[in-house]
């Protein structure tokens, strides 16, 4: 955390419209306003670990061949 | 905002028959989305543009054409706009350039060995995620029609890499100023090209062309990025694009062909990466000189650096001699764009630029539900945890980034309809944009306030007297001795006389 707050104050003062965001001179972790509510940890948890299951569940023995059958032509 | 569209190249496969020819198979798919458009739909306009521009190099004088050549001659009527009388030609259409105009005002078609989906002109972030997601839709239903018409299926996949040294585009096209000298555009957009990757990417198992390094990148595209400015788009891919094919009238405008973009399965991406590029244009624009302290030493490295970054720390050489992170130089674009937000959709692009950034300033991790790459990687990552090796001394070791099962998620991430990406976004892990009804109603109905309203009405009400439409004509057959071209050299302009007419049934 303070390596690279250091780096942002370093950069601070050579990069434009750094005064702005930094105007009050502190690190930037600081000025950061709240960011929005992110689902409940313990719920994300259980629906990543119903898609895990599923994963396992359809790959465990053809993620091999489905690679290499997955070819395609270039484009632009 | 300037007016903008998408193009999207999917990848396609035959999973019963790996083998399956891929222009056959697209062409097929082409079909099925005309069966799906019900009649709702017409013909690609390749001609008449110039038509005394010969392929072969040379160009017939004018004063030998006869008068029935000259069909760029534009028949002036004040009440109806410009009209071209065209020869009538017949039905006959190259199998492997098949295409579906479609009522929403999108090219679906083939190119080169993929399924292509053309979003409408749009003029907003928020309606490019729109008719983006109703191309995904589209090319969604066309496969499902494909597998009852046609003997075999399709999947698609919304990607750009098939890990074997194969890559596929998806482009973003901007309406640019004219005026603004094509080498200061260039040499001022290039950073936030480059850097723009920290939230757009869409995340990548494997390192080089041919995934012959293991290990997870940010950018799908990245590696296959080898020149700062050039005309290609399918070999020594450059970051700038210089095709000049504008669509529109040639003294006003430019058509910036982007072909870094990665394709993203996400909105917040989509959102993000057309609407900062749109500010950031605007900036270079108004000759916003802040830009030019952005300006990076090596830009090609850059590409390959920032995508191998996951700690988003690294310094990146800029031409002034000093260095600066990815974040920093997005920070930096962000404050110059501010004073380039001119409306309410812009303000929305602002604040979700400065959200994502503190996110990924904070801990990449806290991006997981707006950044693709981000959300890939923590999947991937429980994944490693999971299928960990643990020691004699209990110590863990994740599976590594070489293990097949790993590459296989990140091709099936991106499986339109059943991929995991879509699985994620249906367990309410990733953020939206636009509302599911609004997707659906994309699907059939065009942009109100771009000429893509005058292309898509006119197929939906008068599909029996639209000979072709191509992004800048709409030819029209009403039993006169010729075709009618109606020009609409404007993108801006979402009426005409001549078609505000049929679509109003008059």
């Amino acid at each position: 955390m303070t390596r690279r707050a250091t780096t942002a104050s370093a950069a601070r003062s050579r990069l434009p419209g750094m005064g702005q965001t930094f105007s009050s001179g502190q690190p930037y972790e600081d000025d950061a306003p709240e960011p929005a509510p992110a689902p409940a940890k313990a719920e994300s948890t259980d629906a990543l670990d119903s898609l895990l299951d599923e994963i396992d569940d359809s790959l465990q023995t053809n993620a091999e061949q489905f690679v290499r059958s997955f070819v395609q032509k270039g484009g632009q | 905002m300037r007016v903008v569209g998408i193009e999207t190249e999917y990848g396609i496969a035959d999973p019963d028959r790996p083998q399956a020819n891929p222009i056959l198979m697209s062409s097929r798919l082409v079909e099925a989305c005309r069966g799906c458009a019900n009649g709702h739909t017409t013909r690609w306009d390749y001609g008449g543009e110039d038509p005394l521009q010969d392929q072969r190099g040379e160009r017939r004088d004018r004063a030998t054409a006869s008068a029935d050549m000259l069909t760029d001659a534009h028949e002036y009527r004040p009440e109806d706009g410009a009209v071209t009388l065209r020869r009538r030609r017949g039905s006959w259409e190259d199998p492997a350039h098949l295409n579906a105009v479609l009522s929403n005002g999108a090219r679906f078609y083939v190119d080169h060995a993929h399924p292509e989906y053309s979003g409408p002109e749009v003029r907003s972030a928020r309606d490019a995620v729109l008719w983006d997601a109703a191309g995904d839709r589209i090319a969604l239903a066309a496969a499902a029609r494909y597998a009852e018409d046609e003997d075999g299926r399709v999947e698609l996949y919304k990607n750009n890499v098939d890990g074997k040294g194969s890559s596929y585009g998806t482009h973003e096209n901007f309406l640019v100023d004219r005026a603004v000298d094509f080498s200061a555009l260039a040499s001022r957009l290039t950073a936030h090209l480059v850097t723009r990757q920290i939230f757009t990417g869409a995340g990548r198992v494997g390192l080089g062309q041919r995934s012959q390094e293991a290990g997870f990148q940010i950018s799908q595209r990245a590696d296959y990025m080898e020149a700062e400015l050039g005309l290609e788009t399918t070999l020594r891919r450059p970051i700038v694009n210089t095709r000049d094919e504008p669509h529109a009238t040639r003294a006003q405008w430019r058509r910036l062909h982007v072909i870094i973009g990665d394709a993203n399965c996400l909105q917040v991406p989509v959102f993000l990466k057309v609407g900062t590029t749109a500010l950031v244009l605007s900036a270079i624009e108004a000759d916003d000189e802040r830009l030019d302290a952005l300006v990076l030493a090596d830009p090609v490295a850059a590409v390959g650096q920032v995508s191998r970054d996951l700690t988003l720390r690294s310094g990146l050489p800029l031409a002034s001699g000093e260095s600066a992170t990815a974040l920093e130089i997005q920070r930096a674009l962000l404050e110059i764009c501010r004073s380039y937000a001119g409306d309410a959709d812009d303000a929305l692009v602002i604040a979700r630029w400065e959200a994502v950034l503190e996110a990924l300033s904070r801990d990449p991790m806290e991006a997981a539900a707006d950044v693709e790459w981000v959300a890939k990687l923590r999947l991937l990552g429980r994944l490693r945890d999971k299928h960990a090796t643990v020691d004699s001394d209990g110590v863990a070791t994740p599976l590594a980034w070489d293990a097949p099962l790993l590459s296989a998620i990140d091709v099936q991430w991106s499986r339109l309809g059943d991929g995991w990406a879509a699985k994620l976004a249906a367990a309410g892990q990733v953020s939206v944009v636009v509302d599911t009804h609004e997707v659906e109603r994309a699907v059939t109905h065009a942009p109100a306030d771009t000429r893509a309203r005058l292309r898509g009405g006119v197929v939906a009400a008068r599909p029996d007297v639209v000979d072709a439409a191509g992004w800048s004509s709409v030819v029209l057959d009403l039993d006169g001795d010729h075709l009618e071209v109606v020009h609409l050299d404007d993108p801006h302009r979402a009426s005409h006389p001549v078609l505000d007419r049929l679509i109003r049934g008059a």
